[in-house]
């Protein structure tokens, strides 16, 4: 422990140029680590620490990058903008680190200033930009949404990865799973404010990925047994009412103030709070509810009492299920027990029942029209297979959101890349010197860098 | 402490700030044990991130930050021009014997102080505004800061704290949201943008720099608690919870029985319900409140349809109140139609890590809701754009008139309409009166204060010289903005005294009743700052919005004239002063042009110079970027004050203890 603590001292300043060979070759050898990554026939590397413990199989670009321990600052800033963008984008951070290394590593072994090589590539992604976005790009595909190949192609693109260890078959149901998951959020019915539904991901270890699923509706967990002691099949089918609480339930006397309580003896506020709870207990049974769930802790008396009028209770559910609940409840979340619950806070759900995945047991709560909130359960053999499953699904999720945002793609397989460098290389040769004040001579030749260096991808693609 | 090694840690800064000085300057990379990097050309953030161990240099760090956080540019600067001070006042002492030396030091920094009072503003004034172009154009009375004059001196000042390939965007960007925030004109936007940028913009990494914008509305740094609808509506800002506490401090709550406790909930959700349904009528639909609202309230709320944000910092609730002229309410139940706010829109904010809001204020006071959206790939970089930014509405503002300007011209004309003059000097009493009640100097009751300082000041009259000094030391302190009110109001004193002089004894009184009686009725922003007036007279103060093209043509002009002003200079502690000043000016252009023929190319420009100004040709300003002349004043007064303080210490005192920010530590460095 004493060995990570250092003392202060004073900075230590050197002068000079980042040295070039030592760049060269750091640059050359974390291409090496992500080129062999990238593509369908990537290969996957372990990740350990000399310590011993936990360790990582992955080819995932935000967990390689984000779990490798460099020195070198120009690979601490390049790694660092790589995951910035694969934070933003999701997708295709091996291919921003593949190039960004190329290139840097090809502007340095140029002789050539660093300003000039600024302006050399502005101006080149300028050209490239220019081009992808104009209409006569030839790589250009527009999205039809009525055919869902192409959204599939698009899915499988991203999930397409080595990590997850799928074959052909898997991988293609787990794309269909994916575009079929998105369809789910997208709403049915269109008023003025259109945003999409959730999807929510579930992983399970040690099924096998074609075990996995898409349901309509939401999965709570269920921890305890005596949920099942309600039987499911007693309750009314086609509508049954929920209620949604966001307040903690544990009976404790919250938004005391800041003043102080003088209190007679042998009363305690903590009863009295108890006496509300089984207040609201009552109101609920004689409202029929039939699932109360809560985001926080339920007092085990009023838990007790509700189970005995065969009402189930589910608590502790976090936040991040209640956003999605009240969606698909329409129920709206009771924030106060102090009073009694309006009749319009409750939700209702169209069914019930309890499903089990591997080990792990689910309480389905099936919506009653088309609710834009449906949850992926996602499996696979081993932990590290399904979280990388887990992350490839989040980032397929996210790029069908950006194609709904702006409905267009590029060929994949090298193509774009092959395209878009004999394009910029032909541009190149009829108007070499374009506006910057760069010798035209240097900007070809920093021009066919970059078009060997999109060659160079393409062939490792 | 020996100036020897005042000159070795100022030169030990100098070297670091000299490889990313100027347009061509590189980057200075950081790199600390933990592995964070840094890599950066702002001189402020360079000097702030280096862990020193020499206290002198900790002060000129210290220095450089206070100045920086004024001016906003210029930290690169002060130590180049630091450093040749230092050394050329090395010469200037000579050798000799260390008491020698403390006597030397002192008597130099005593120049130095005089040079600031009594040399540098005549010069400015006299010898290089007649040299400089003017950034600002005059229509209807109104100064006006022309869009494109603005990108010019931004452009030179992003060269110089960034890497090249972002200056034409930062400085489009920067231009465009003065003038929406400013709604059309960059003028009024200016100071709210230097002094409230924080609450005005959001940082978001993981995108290119080119995807930076203007968002149209204010930017409030919570998300919805409870999103109600997104429309057009009205917005009330309160600092209290709505639901009542049940107690509050100092009070006691008697509980009896349950029924009790009960009770008092049904009374809190009662005054909570009341305040609401009292919201719904005044057709409030977003509620910006500075603490929590509890669950309750939000309940309540969502039932009338109401949105909320809560959680909201003080900043938040200040730009509000300077954007739209109304304040945090904390009793609801009170509210009037006039406090509530008309807003375009209110929805969550498109960017950004975490949720935000954008509510899209109408335009008030000339001022219009706006946002700046500061988009980089990594953290680090978006911080650093945000800085720069920053700083460059900072340094745009030494570009509009000084404060009491604008009353003086409108005075003029208002006082031209007055006939008699006994009147004039009446009235001219009671607007100072009032004009120092607004600035809020006005401690005790008005009569007996007044005869006071009269006395004081009839005291002063007997030595001239001594009131024209503090009169200008008064000056100085303005423009540096420091805030010693004492010398301010001393100078002010002074002023008054000096105008009343040609009155009589019954003007006196008159003005006197006249403050009794009105004083409290010029409470106008406009007046607050009328006490300035006088000092608008006098003869050595720059005009506002000079500028002059960069690449040193401000440190050669300076220089040439401090050294003219050095030979006919009767005081050999000012003279010494001026030839240190002028002597470390050079050090600028020396170090501006590229490291490998810098020599050559120094004296090339050098004599470049001095040919155009045997020519008496004026510098054009017709293209190009540009620097802004009070800026460079400023800095050259930040570092003299800077170096005054290093010769004046003569002995470093190490102790254990950690070191408070007490007010006594304060006025030891700064003096």
């Amino acid at each position: 422990m004493m060995s990570y603590i250092i003392p202060k001292m004073a900075s230590l300043c050197s002068s000079g140029h980042l040295d070039s060979d030592v760049l060269c070759q750091v640059l050359s050898t974390l291409r090496g680590i992500v080129e062999s990554c990238y593509g369908p026939f990537g290969r996957l590397k372990l990740i350990h620490n000399s310590v011993g413990g936990y360790i990582v199989t992955t080819s995932q670009s935000s967990a390689l990058l984000g779990n490798l321990s460099v020195s070198h600052p120009v690979i601490k800033l390049i790694i660092a903008s790589v995951l910035n963008h694969v934070s933003r984008f999701s997708d295709s951070g091996l291919f921003t680190a593949i190039l960004c290394c190329n290139l840097t590593e090809n502007a340095k072994r140029l002789n050539v200033p660093c300003s000039h090589i600024v302006k050399i590539h502005k101006h080149l992604l300028n050209i490239c930009i220019d081009y992808l976005t104009s209409e006569e790009c030839a790589c250009r595909i527009q999205i039809d949404f009525s055919n869902s190949k192409t959204l599939l192609s698009l899915v499988r693109t991203v999930i397409n990865k080595p990590t997850c260890m799928l074959t052909t078959k898997e991988a293609d149901y787990i794309s269909s799973l994916v575009l079929k998951g998105f369809f789910y959020t997208i709403p049915s019915v269109i008023g003025d404010n259109i945003s999409l539904g959730k999807m929510l991901i579930v992983p399970i270890e040690g099924q096998g990925a074609t075990d996995s699923c898409v349901l309509s509706g939401i999965l709570i967990e269920i921890f305890a047994s005596y949920s099942t002691t309600i039987d499911i099949t007693k309750l009314t089918f086609g509508c049954i009412k929920i209620a949604v609480f966001s307040v903690s339930m544990s009976g404790d006397v919250v938004d005391s103030g800041n003043g102080t309580w003088e209190v007679a003896s042998g009363f305690c506020p903590e009863d009295e709070s108890l006496v509300q709870l089984l207040k609201v207990g009552r109101q609920l049974v004689c409202d029929h509810v039939q699932l109360v769930v809560c985001q926080k802790v339920v007092h085990p008396m009023l838990k007790q009492y509700l189970r005995e009028q065969q009402v189930i209770v589910e608590d502790r559910l976090g936040v991040a299920l209640m956003k999605p609940l009240i969606q698909l409840t329409g129920a709206q979340s009771i924030s106060s027990y102090y009073h009694p619950i309006p009749p319009d806070c409750y939700g209702n759900v169209k069914n019930l029942c309890v499903v089990k995945f591997g080990s792990k047991r689910f309480l389905h709560l099936i919506p009653n029209e088309s609710k834009p909130v449906c949850s992926l359960v996602l499996c696979n053999r081993t932990e590290a297979g399904v979280n990388e499953l887990k992350l490839v699904c989040q980032s397929a999720e996210c790029v069908m959101r950006l194609v709904i945002k702006e409905p267009l793609a590029v060929l994949g397989g090298g193509c774009t890349e092959t395209h878009l460098a004999t394009y910029v290389g032909h541009q190149l040769s009829n108007q070499p010197c374009g506006n910057i004040s760069v010798p035209p001579e240097r900007l070809v030749l920093s021009g066919t860098v970059i078009v060997n260096v999109v060659v160079q991808l393409k062939i490792t693609t | 402490m020996e100036i020897e090694k005042l000159v070795q840690t100022a030169e030990s800064l100098e070297n670091i700030m000299v490889r990313c000085f100027g347009p061509d300057g590189r980057q200075v990379l950081f790199v600390r044990d933990t592995g964070d990097i840094l890599i950066t050309k702002d001189g402020c953030r360079i000097l702030e991130s280096l862990l020193l161990e020499h206290p002198a240099a900790r002060l000129m760090v210290q220095c450089v930050s206070a100045h920086c956080s004024l001016a906003g540019d210029g930290a690169k600067s002060f130590i180049l021009l630091l450093a040749a001070m230092l050394r050329a006042s090395r010469a200037e002492i000579g050798d000799g014997l260390p008491a020698y030396h403390g006597a030397r030091r002192l008597w130099l920094a005593r120049g130095l102080a005089k040079l600031v009072q009594e040399v540098l503003e005549p010069v400015l004034k006299r010898h290089l505004a007649p040299r400089c172009g003017s950034a600002l154009c005059l229509s209807s009375g109104h100064p006006l800061l022309p869009r494109e004059q603005a990108a010019r001196v931004l452009a030179a000042y992003f060269g110089g704290k960034l890497s090249p390939s972002h200056t034409p965007f930062l400085t489009q960007l920067a231009c465009d949201f003065l003038q929406r925030l400013g709604d059309g004109e960059m003028e009024p936007a200016l100071n709210l943008a230097a002094d409230c940028f924080p609450g005005l913009h959001v940082t978001v990494p993981g995108l290119p720099v080119g995807s930076s914008r203007v968002l149209e509305g204010l930017l409030l740094s919570r998300g919805f608690s409870l999103l109600c609808g997104q429309g057009e509506t009205r917005v009330l800002v309160v600092d209290d919870s709505l639901l009542p506490p049940l107690t509050e401090t100092g009070y006691t709550l008697q509980l009896e029985s349950p029924a009790g406790l009960a009770e008092a909930r049904d009374w809190a959700r009662a005054r909570a319900e009341e305040a609401l349904a009292h919201l719904q009528a005044l057709g409030v639909g977003l509620l910006l409140s500075g603490p929590r609202q509890p669950a309750c309230v939000l309940e309540l709320a969502r039932r009338q349809g109401l949105s909320v944000v809560d959680c909201l910092p003080d900043e938040d609730l200040c730009l509000v109140r300077r954007l739209t002229g109304v304040g945090p309410l904390s009793r609801v139940a009170e509210a009037r139609p006039a406090d509530t706010v008309p807003a375009g829109f209110a929805r969550p904010a498109p960017l950004g890590t975490h949720e935000q809001v954008l509510v899209g204020f109408l335009s008030c006071c000339g001022l219009r809701a706006h946002s700046l959206a500061v988009c980089a790939p990594a953290p680090g970089l978006a911080m650093q754009h945000r800085d720069a930014i920053h700083g460059a509405f900072k340094l745009l503002r030494f570009l509009l008139p000084r404060p009491g300007r604008h009353d003086r011209e409108r005075k003029k004309l208002w006082m031209g309409d007055l006939e008699k003059g006994s009147e004039r000097q009446g009235t001219r009493g009671l607007e100072r009166e009032s004009g120092k009640q607004g600035a809020g100097n006005l401690a005790k009751g008005g009569v007996r204060q007044e005869t006071g300082n009269l006395e004081r000041g009839s005291e002063r009259q007997e030595t001239g010289d001594l009131e024209r000094e503090s009169e200008i030391q008064g000056i100085e302190d303005l423009k540096i903005g420091s805030e010693i009110r004492g010398t301010r109001d001393f100078g002010q004193e002074c002023e008054k005294q000096e105008m009343r002089e040609p009155g009589k004894a019954g003007d006196l009184t008159e003005g006197r009743l006249g403050t009794d009686g009105k004083g409290g009725k010029h409470q106008q922003p406009g007046d607050q700052l009328a006490w300035r007036e006088p000092w608008e007279l006098s003869e050595c103060e720059l005009p506002a919005g000079r500028v002059l093209p960069p690449g040193g043509t401000f440190e050669f002009l300076m220089s040439h004239f401090l050294q003219r002003e050095a030979e006919s200079q009767q005081q050999p502690d000012v003279r010494a002063a001026c030839r240190i000043v002028a002597d470390a000016l050079l050090n600028i252009p020396r170090h501006l042009h590229p490291r490998a023929d810098r020599g050559r190319d120094f004296l090339q420009a050098h004599t470049n110079f001095a040919a155009s100004l045997r020519e008496q040709g004026v510098p054009a300003v017709v293209d190009g970027p540009l620097e802004v002349v009070a800026a460079k004043q400023c800095l050259l007064v930040s570092v003299i004050r800077c170096l005054r303080s290093l010769l004046a210490i003569d002995r470093v005192i190490a102790v254990r203890g950690k070191l408070g920010n007490k007010p006594l530590t304060g006025s030891e460095v700064s003096e």
